[in-house]
């Protein structure tokens, strides 16, 4: 048409206008995610904003290529699901491989590659090893919803990274489909903006970069308008000046800068109002919502104890553990340690090692160990420390004999119940202890609680932390490097259970070999990425710090301990004789519901064995009365794995189901009205009407009426009058559009589309009868 | 059937209260033809004429005098002839003793409802007089123009099977008429009730006024006021266009076509009581508005195919338009 050719004669390149809008748009989203990096701990910036630019380029190359809606929400999904294991997932390695062998396999069917041929058995046991990595981090992300929806925060850092990258490439990917399919610039930007102003709200953090959205945002609004003006012109054929354009973006540019430079001089009166107004909102839910921005790893900002409390510390106790280069370690004898009732913490016929425990450190600063503010407690001899049962340990009662001064400290294996000498308790809080002193250095006896839970109890601890426990043991200071988190996660990425990362951990220190030559650590370096990815060799503080750190960033409360090591059993005496080459550090971990169990990333000590149970000669242990909710045996990891999908399926449909009733909603009447119209032309061409072109909406009424009324019969629950009332309602609409309203049309939608989705699942399902009736009726005929 | 007494008409419901009555009035002579009688309404409120091309003795005499009657407006017949010459249609002037003065004597176009009887055997002549008379409203006589009463709607018939010394309408001449209908043989039933209806007198004569045709300019500005948005004046004009690109037409619609479907769709959404165009309305009169301004191909013609279905054929390929583009 001669419309036609004037439009393509006059259109400037509109390619510069789409590749402009783009790049505004991923400067806005990348600063969004800026402030979200700034308030988070867990996730990978790399991998977030790997996750915001392919999200944002597939949404916006599918808008561009006009593909409907659901389409597009067809192929982000799975993408995005994709994605999620790839990269936050760290399975890329994995399905690489089984993409090689794959291929192998291909190429060994040729007959003259027949010795590239592998074993038949590996892509088996390749595709196995996915699907089980696959499953666990569905658990995962399963049981940290679970944990969220009883409200109790439970930290998972993979569950949250994939959350947040999940979150993340939903934003972008909106985004990219908003401002290319509706051209609405702020509809397509607020969801990233909300999702950033709400953690760095959380977080009570500041966040300048947000400046910087606001001020693109703008720009943007008005390169997105004058980029569906100039289509419009294009359409009808209006000729314009092509500097037109760059002259609204140059007065856009300018009005950006202006008012961005106006909110940056007036800072406290805006984000100060945002975020007391969203504390007013939050006021009601406090908790609930604390729990959210903990499971999703949102720093808490500033210290909610006042300094007055440190300055009431106990004085003494609290000490610097330096990590320093190569203690003098002899072979002096420090103290002998008998213990009663031996022979209910044997395993397999050997003692179970007990570690002398004398200090936990909670605070990790990078260099080294501290301990938050203590209150002391005066004990007298015998008076309790603590309840002398707990689940899953053995009371023990132990005799200690020191040769060299032991500097007052009272060591003992487990939680200490009670000593038979007047001491001194330094408490973080109850049922966290710091350590015990004493004026006395003498011979003391001492009766405690060893844990003695085996693998089977500890995986099923679950992850709901005390509240002391969460606030003190996953802190870890803000200068940690990002590859000391990144390693934590890859390491855990695969384990289901906590016990199970802890596992995952110890093992791979383990792996480093033992030597007390090292050098001194540089100075403001941090001690665990330094000795990780440069020593790569060291002694106990080296490892045990390193797997409490390790621990604390994969979202596993971990404390260090400073003590003993179990030193050699003399089978004459039957005492332990605990050497000054014994002196040693470890790694704890807190299970809910269990304690503190240590963990011996040391290389040099023998590994603590947990496979089997203890004997049943021994006090019964405890077994925890109630199990966590819902957290699924180690043994059958497919159990649940459907369930979830379904249940996310049907979540991420309900979501969209709203969302496209509030868009339908929102839109003029006569443009809801249209895009009705276009869905039920397109439900009745799936249930085989076949309609002329220039089919009117009433003709189309009847006809669609028609063809209902064939597949359902004329039933009390017909769709009929709902179809003809909505049509009714879209003629008046789209041409009488001075008194069209969305809303009910909208009402009327959202009841009808159900029911014609489940006429169309009904039909489908028996078109496979109807053929073969049809076909048998044929051949009669 | 209450006739419209007084009052002012108001809104698109007074048009289908006076063109329902008149219909249901219409009806109780011309038995099962409801859509032509309304296709007839609609060029009386759209101000327009009416070809109807049909074999003798369908009724379409006694059409147009029912109409006359049911609205009261003044009925006329012309049985057109060779011989019929301009001044018998428009009237005379002739030399009054008297006064010795010129004196015009108006002819059978000064009535209301003007049926003009076969109207391809009349001379071009006089065709292009009465075609004046009803494109300007208006007669002029020895240099004189003379007005023509309001409303003034000419029905032309025209017999399709003898074309024996007939002058058949040129192309320009038909594209006055703004719809042009065929009545068609009654349906079995409605011809034997026809039949018992008129074994002792012919209705007609007992056929009362069913509405003041005074009210008709007020009724006729109320169509002129129904709303039609850009979507469907866009189908519109696509309809048309897409007859002037049609391979089988030699002569597709003129814009005049436009302008009469147009009208004629607004007079439909009123006559349904409606105060907005829909595509039915458009789709409902398209084939009675613009088949007779179009050429079909002489070949196409020889294989049977007519203007109307080539106009159906185009409704059914024609996009609807749902949105307008402003919106």
């Amino acid at each position: 048409m001669a419309e036609h050719g004037l439009s393509t004669r006059i259109s400037p390149s509109r390619g510069a206008g789409e590749i402009l809008i783009l790049a505004l748009l991923f400067v806005i989203l990348a600063a969004a995610l800026a402030g979200l990096t700034v308030a988070l701990q867990g996730p990978d910036w790399v991998a977030l904003s790997l996750s915001l630019l392919l999200a944002l380029l597939l949404a916006w190359g599918l808008a561009y290529l006009r593909q409907p809606a659901i389409r597009a929400v067809l192929i982000l999904l799975p993408a995005g699901l994709l994605f999620l294991l790839l990269i936050p997932g760290g399975l890329a390695g994995k399905l690489a491989g089984l993409a090689m062998e794959s291929a192998r396999r291909l190429i060994g069917l040729l007959p003259f590659y027949k010795s590239v041929r592998g074993n038949p058995q590996q892509l088996n046991i390749l595709l196995g090893d996915l699907a089980k990595s696959i499953s666990v981090l569905l658990q995962r992300v399963e049981a940290w919803t679970k944990a969220l929806a009883s409200g109790k925060p439970a930290y998972d850092p993979v569950a949250a990274t994939l959350v947040w990258n999940g979150l993340v490439w939903i934003v972008a990917a909106w985004a990219g489909w908003i401002v290319e399919a509706r051209r609405n610039a702020l509809l397509a930007v607020s969801p990233a903006v909300l999702l950033s102003l709400g953690t760095l709200s959380a977080s009570q953090r500041l966040f300048p970069g947000l400046y910087l959205v606001l001020g693109f945002t703008l720009l943007l609004t008005a390169a997105v308008q004058q980029g569906s003006r100039q289509r419009g012109w294009n359409t009808k054929g209006v000729a314009y000046p092509a500097r037109k354009g760059r002259q609204i973006l140059n007065s856009a540019l300018f009005a950006s800068l202006l008012l961005v430079g106006l909110s940056a001089a007036l800072p406290s009166l805006s984000v100060q109002r945002i975020r007391h107004w969203i504390d007013e909102l939050r006021r009601p839910a406090e908790q609930a919502h604390g729990s959210l921005a903990q499971s999703l790893g949102v720093l808490p900002g500033g210290t909610a104890v006042p300094d007055e409390f440190r300055a009431a510390r106990s004085p003494g106790l609290p000490r610097d553990h330096l990590i320093g280069s190569g203690p003098e370690l002899s072979d002096r004898v420090v103290m002998t340690v008998g213990v009663e009732n031996l022979a209910a913490l044997s395993q397999n016929g050997q003692p179970l090692p007990l570690y002398w425990r004398g200090f936990t450190y909670d605070v990790y600063t990078g260099q080294g160990w501290n301990s938050s503010d203590t209150t002391t407690e005066t004990l007298a001899a015998n008076e309790p420390l603590q309840p002398g049962q707990a689940a899953s340990h053995i009371p023990v009662q132990q005799d200690f004999s020191p040769v060299e001064n032991l500097g007052g400290t009272i060591y003992a294996a487990g939680e200490p119940v009670t000593a038979n000498l007047p001491s001194l308790a330094a408490w973080r809080s109850t049922g966290d202890l710091f350590g015990i002193g004493s004026a006395h250095s003498t011979a003391y006896q001492i009766i405690s609680l060893v844990p003695v839970a085996d693998e089977q109890t500890l995986r099923q601890a679950g992850e709901i932390y005390p509240d002391w426990v969460r606030e003190r043991f996953l802190a870890l200071p803000p200068e940690i490097p990002e590859r000391v988190k990144a390693l934590a996660l890859r390491l855990t990425a695969e384990a289901l259970t906590p016990y199970d990362r802890a596992v995952a951990i110890e093992e791979y220190l383990r792996t480093f070999p033992y030597t007390l030559d090292v050098p001194y650590p540089p100075q403001q370096r941090d001690v665990v990425d330094y000795f990780l990815f440069d020593l790569k060799k060291g002694y106990c503080d080296y490892f045990a710090t390193s797997m409490v750190v390790l621990a604390r960033a994969a979202g596993i409360p971990a404390r260090l301990a400073v003590g003993y090591a179990p030193g050699t059993f003399n089978l004459n005496s039957r005492r332990f004789v605990v050497t000054e080459a014994d002196a040693h550090s470890w790694a704890e971990v807190y299970f809910p519901g269990i304690g503190w169990m240590p963990f011996e990333a040391t290389p040099s000590r023998p590994a603590l064995d947990r496979s089997q149970p203890l004997p049943a000669e021994t006090p019964p242990a405890i077994i925890p009365s109630a199990l966590p909710a819902g957290q699924p045996a180690a043994g059958r990891p497919w159990a649940l794995f459907p369930a979830s999908l379904i249940a996310l399926a049907a979540l991420l449909g309900l979501a969209w189901l709203g969302l496209d009733d509030y868009r339908l909603r929102r839109l003029p009447g006569p443009l809801a009205a249209a895009e009705v119209y276009r869905r039920m032309r397109r439900h009745a061409l799936r249930l085989g009407l076949r309609t002329e072109r220039g089919i009117t909406p009433f003709e189309f009424s009847a006809a669609f009426s028609r063809r209902l009324a064939e597949l359902t019969g004329f039933g009390k629950n017909d769709p009929v009058e709902a179809v003809q009332a909505l049509l009714r309602e879209i003629v008046l609409a789209s041409y009488r559009p001075s008194e069209a309203q969305a809303g009910p049309l909208a009402g009327h939608w959202l009841r009808l589309r159900w029911r014609l989705w489940l006429i169309r699942i009904r039909k489908a399902a028996g078109r496979n009868r109807a053929g073969r009736s049809s076909q048998i009726g044929r051949t009669v005929a | 059937m209450t006739p419209q007494k007084t009052g002012r008409i108001k809104n698109a419901d007074s048009v289908r209260e006076f063109a329902g009555a008149v219909i249901d009035n219409v009806e109780k002579v011309i038995v099962g033809k409801r859509p032509v009688i309304e296709q007839l309404l609609l060029a009386l409120l759209c101000e327009g004429h009416v070809l109807i091309e049909d074999a003798p003795g369908t009724g379409k005499t006694m059409l147009a005098r029912a109409l006359a009657v049911s609205t009261g407006l003044e009925f006329k017949r012309v049985q057109c002839t060779p011989d019929l010459l301009p001044n018998d249609i428009t009237g005379v002037s002739v030399f009054n003793q008297k006064s010795r003065e010129f004196e015009f004597r108006p002819g059978p176009a000064f009535s209301q409802v003007l049926l003009a009887d076969e109207i391809n055997r009349a001379t071009p002549r006089t065709q292009s007089a009465l075609l004046e008379a009803m494109g300007e409203a208006q007669v002029s006589v020895d240099g004189v123009t003379y007005p023509l009463p309001k409303p003034f709607l000419v029905l032309a018939t025209q017999n399709p099977i003898e074309f024996e010394g007939t002058f058949p309408l040129p192309e320009a001449q038909l594209d006055r008429f703004l719809l042009r209908l065929s009545l068609g043989y009654p349906e079995g039933g409605a011809e034997d009730a026809m039949l018992q209806m008129q074994q002792l007198a012919h209705p007609i004569d007992r056929l009362g006024r069913a509405a003041d045709g005074k009210h008709l300019p007020e009724l006729q500005q109320q169509v002129r006021k129904v709303q039609v948005v850009e979507g469907v004046r866009r189908y519109i004009l696509n309809l048309v266009h897409a007859t002037r690109e049609h391979p089988a037409l030699s002569l597709g619609a003129s814009p005049r076509g436009s302008l009469a479907l147009f009208h004629t769709a607004q007079a439909r959404a009123a006559l349904d009581g409606r105060d907005y165009v829909i595509p039915d309305d458009v789709k409902s009169v398209a084939a009675a508005c613009l088949a007779h301004r179009m050429v079909i191909n002489p070949e196409n013609a020889l294989s049977g195919e007519t203007t109307v279905g080539v106009v159906e054929e185009l409704l059914k390929q024609v996009e609807v338009p749902l949105l307008s583009r402003q919106a």
